[in-house]
């Protein structure tokens, strides 16, 4: 997703000073940046428990060791039915590569393929991470920004009240 | 603010709404269709990493179906290229909707600004 802060009518987007917008627009931009921000905190967190996922996996071909072959395991039929069965084979597993297609692998390429797809998770959540960051510091600058404006606000409209009456001082609303 | 006024104010701003809705359901399809064609970039990688021996499989409902390889990675290169026609129709469209929406928006502005200026005479 990406964010031109303005586009004027000539349709380029032009960096403009924060400071010059007024805060109609900064608050604008404020609900968009905290919009971004919920989006990309999810997708850290789909990719944390993608990660999580294939480390189950990897795992489990890790259990499967030569002295697991012949046990009698259960399978499940549902969440909640199983069956026992033996293990017959260690050495061959399928493995989801996504889109509804499955290959079969031996463990040790299943190992590894898990390997590195929890490498390639981890690389795109650190590249999340990283425009979180950017994006949070961003949103802390407008904040500041717009806590400044609005404190200036403030001290002209009772600047304003003060020179219309002279004689009271500014009352308390 | 005279009764055309108010009119003419009123078909804008709906028209401004519907063109902003149907610009977040087409940049949300955009986003599906983007993720679709990576996980189908995924697949194709591997499975032109694979073996000649290699055996795929084809989920269908709960069965795994046996598939040719050759097969699979034809299916995964038809879906890819329909995926990027479709992202390139969506991309066309946002482009088309965003021009449409900034004309609207700024013909509103330019109603206001008339509302406003009769109304300060």
């Amino acid at each position: 997703m990406s964010t031109a802060v303005s586009a004027d009518s000539s349709g380029k987007p032009q960096t403009i000073n924060l400071e010059d917008l007024p805060l109609a627009q900064l608050q604008k931009i404020k609900t968009q940046l905290e919009e971004e921000l919920n989006s990309l905190t999810g997708a850290f967190s789909q990719m944390k428990q993608a990660q999580s996922a294939f480390r189950e996996c990897k795992n489990c071909i890790d259990e499967m060791t030569p002295e697991s072959k012949d046990k009698t395991i259960m399978i499940p039929l549902t969440n909640s039915l199983y069956v026992p069965g033996k293990l017959s084979d260690i050495e061959k597993v399928v493995v989801d590569i996504g889109t509804g297609y499955y290959v079969e692998k031996s463990a040790k390429d299943a190992a590894s393929y898990y390997d590195s797809k929890i490498e390639y998770v981890q690389d795109n959540a650190k590249k999340i991470q990283q425009t979180v960051e950017q994006k949070q510091a961003s949103y802390r600058g407008l904040l500041e920004i717009m806590q400044y404006k609005l404190t200036q606000q403030q001290r002209q409209q009772q600047q304003a009240e003060a020179n219309k009456q002279p004689g009271t001082t500014a009352k308390a609303r | 603010m005279s009764v055309e006024q108010r009119k003419a104010l009123e078909t804008q701003t709906m028209a401004l709404q519907t063109l902003q809705s149907e610009l977040a359901k087409i940049v949300a399809n955009r986003q599906t269709l983007d993720s679709q064609q990576q996980e189908n970039e995924l697949v194709q990688k591997e499975l032109e990493q694979l073996g000649d021996d290699a055996r795929v499989f084809k989920m269908i409902g709960p069965v795994l179906v046996p598939q040719d390889k050759e097969e699979a990675k034809a299916n995964v290169d038809k879906r890819l290229e329909f995926i990027r026609d479709e992202i390139s129709r969506a991309d066309q469209k946002v482009e088309q909707l965003s021009k449409d929406q900034e004309k609207t928006s700024m013909e509103l502005f330019k109603l206001q600004m008339d509302i406003q200026g009769i109304n300060k005479n």
